[in-house]
């Protein structure tokens, strides 16, 4: 019961994250060895005023932003996921990733019109800060028409989430049709998910969001473990689950609309990478939330390494390339478990 | 006789539906206590009330002379323990693990949670189990898992109560004989039991108290032997039934009339 092999798994998937990033470090239109890369991180200086500016300048917070966005999209995923008792669920679910989208586009598309007011007054940070205020609010709109009862119903939930869902899906189609030729490829591009606007401001904002609420996310592992016997039955181990699931949707809304802000729609992260952490170290959520962490880190750096140098000096869209990295990968090991007969 | 948890004149209605009505029980220290009633008398909702996840619209419960709702969720869980119908897990967990469940309340050293583990599964039969996944299990041995963890939530506290919901419907007979002697084992050494069956013959067997519910209201709750008699049994089930003594035991032994009843 007691799991023997998930500490030296963590630990090795937190040292694969570091190395895998000291690597991406090095990679790109000039070549840097992971010698080079230490020495430079480690003296904080380098040599070279050129080497200087691409490793403090452009590469590392776009990895840092990688490791945050990664991380806290996976963690979500995971928790989600426990709290639904359901190993399908994604912080899109909610309704979450949609109502951000909703508010980006709405930014995208009546910027200089409708919403004119809002943009000249934020600037850049328009775009990011409608997705987080996005997400926030059709969470707690979900969360409102779920608790009509006096209490939380977690199958009402899902059904609220299916409608916003529906919804904003609908508004933004609107949007869409609206939308003028140039408009029309920001948003495309947007909605596809990016690292490139990464600059050290995103990566602060990002990181105080992330972190923490990150952190405060790994401590509910033992009580999600108790909700997959149901939710009576959580309660009865002495969890108060009312209370758990308010918390537990409004730090997820918080990582997903942090991420979604600073790199628009990267999906698949947040469903896959704790399905993987379950086939290798089992359902216990102390193995599968710091392993979700490590992993989707380094899955997202793998991801825009590649987006960033495959077609250089062009981009490819992130979140073609997570789903197209992951999808395979993934209908491979629900194959393996078919045969196993466990899902 | 000490009692632990009591509800006294307790009622619940969902809107305009009313599924129970005064109902009063108290379950005693070292006593297993039945509760039988047709499908729909309530009895699951007087276990839900008593277990403190249903707020009753009318009444009271107290546990030990205090609100139950004075208790944490923490606090309650040390020393009652709840196995309801539900069996799902809902990710393949091994069968241990989830038994393991039943000791998160205690934040205590995971050998000690191992100890508690092997002796619970003993306790039910399911050692052998150990390791299998959950999700792999059948209906008769998921129910002992369930049962293992209920027992494994309280096994360290001497005076607890522990409320089980049909935890046999699924097993086959000698499990069935086997779980109500754990159970009658733990009120033995100190707790107060309480257990829905339906099975008259189980409930004559290893039963001290019987409480009868029928639409919502309490029809007669006393000792076994006062409780299974004929008019009784008659009213409360609507079959008809000859009460006889068991060769060995002499508990009561109901004996079905088959062809009158309601079919």
């Amino acid at each position: 019961m007691i799991n023997k092999t998930r500490f030296p798994i963590l630990i090795t998937s937190a040292l694969v994250l570091i190395g895998l990033s000291i690597i991406a470090l090095g990679i790109g239109p000039t070549a840097l060895s992971p010698a080079t890369v230490i020495h430079a991180l480690s003296t904080g200086a380098s040599d070279d005023p050129t080497i200087h500016a691409i490793l403090f300048s452009i590469r590392l917070p776009r990895i840092l932003l990688a490791v945050l966005v990664g991380s806290g999209l996976a963690v979500a995923g995971a928790v989600m996921q426990g709290l639904f008792r359901n190993p399908l669920a994604d912080p899109g679910l909610l309704g979450v990733s949609s109502g951000a989208a909703l508010a980006a586009v709405a930014i995208i598309v009546l910027g200089n019109s409708f919403l004119s007011e809002f943009v000249h007054l934020l600037g850049t940070a328009a775009l990011p800060l409608a997705a987080f205020i996005g997400s926030l609010c059709t969470t707690v709109l979900v969360y409102k028409l779920s608790r009509m009862g006096g209490r939380l119903h977690i199958a009402t939930m899902l059904l609220a989430g299916i409608a916003i869902n529906a919804l904003t899906g609908a508004l933004i189609g609107v949007l869409v049709y609206m939308a003028d030729d140039s408009q029309l490829r920001s948003l495309t591009f947007w909605q596809m998910g990016s690292l490139g606007r990464a600059s050290w401001s995103e990566v602060g904002v990002s990181a105080a969001i992330i972190i923490p609420v990150t952190l405060l996310l790994l401590r509910l592992s033992r009580a999600l473990n108790a909700m997959v016997l149901g939710e009576d039955e959580a309660q009865y181990l002495g969890i108060n689950t009312d209370m758990l699931t308010r918390f537990a949707i409004v730090l997820c809304a918080c990582l997903v609309g942090a991420a979604v802000a600073v790199s628009g729609m990267i999906g698949f992260i947040g469903l896959v990478v704790p399905h993987l952490l379950r086939l290798v170290l089992g359902p216990d959520h102390r193995g599968v939330l710091p392993g979700s962490l490590c992993v989707g880190g380094s899955l997202l750096v793998i991801a825009d390494t590649c987006a960033r140098t495959l077609v250089a000096p062009a981009e490819l869209p992130i979140g073609l390339l997570t789903a197209a990295i992951g999808a395979p990968f993934f209908m491979y090991l629900l194959l393996q478990q078919r045969r196993k007969a466990i899902l | 006789m000490k009692q632990t948890l009591s509800a006294h004149t307790i009622s619940v209605a969902i809107g305009e539906t009313s599924l129970l009505n005064n109902v009063s029980i108290t379950l005693p220290v070292g006593q297993v206590t039945g509760v039988l009633g047709a499908n729909g008398a309530g009895k699951s909702t007087l276990l839900k009330v008593l277990a403190g996840s249903l707020t009753p619209t009318t009444g009271r419960v107290s546990l030990r002379g205090k609100a139950l709702s004075s208790f944490s969720a923490r606090e309650l869980a040390k020393e009652r323990a709840v196995m309801t119908q539900e069996s799902a897990v809902s990710f393949p967990f091994q069968a241990n693990e989830v038994v393991a469940m039943g000791r998160d309340p205690w934040q205590e050293q995971a050998a000690t949670t191992h100890r508690i583990v092997q002796e619970t599964l003993a306790a039910v039969d399911m050692s052998a189990y150990a390791t299998r996944l959950y999700p792999s299990l059948s209906g008769g041995e998921r129910q002992r898992i369930q049962l293992a963890r209920c027992l494994c939530q309280v096994w360290t506290c001497t005076t607890p109560v522990i409320l089980l919901d049909e935890p046999v419907s699924a097993l086959d007979p000698a499990h069935q004989y086997m779980v109500l002697a754990a159970a009658r084992a733990r009120a033995q050494a100190g707790a107060a039991v309480l257990v829905i069956v339906h099975d008259l013959n189980l409930a004559a067997a290893y039963c001290d108290h019987l409480f009868f519910l029928k639409k919502g209201y309490c029809h007669s709750h006393g000792p076994v032997t006062d409780m299974l008699n004929t008019a009784t049994i008659s009213d409360v089930f609507d079959i008809d039934v000859s009460v006889s003594t068991h060769p060995h035991s002499k508990h009561p032994f109901i004996i079905p009339h088959y062809e009158s009843s309601i079919a």
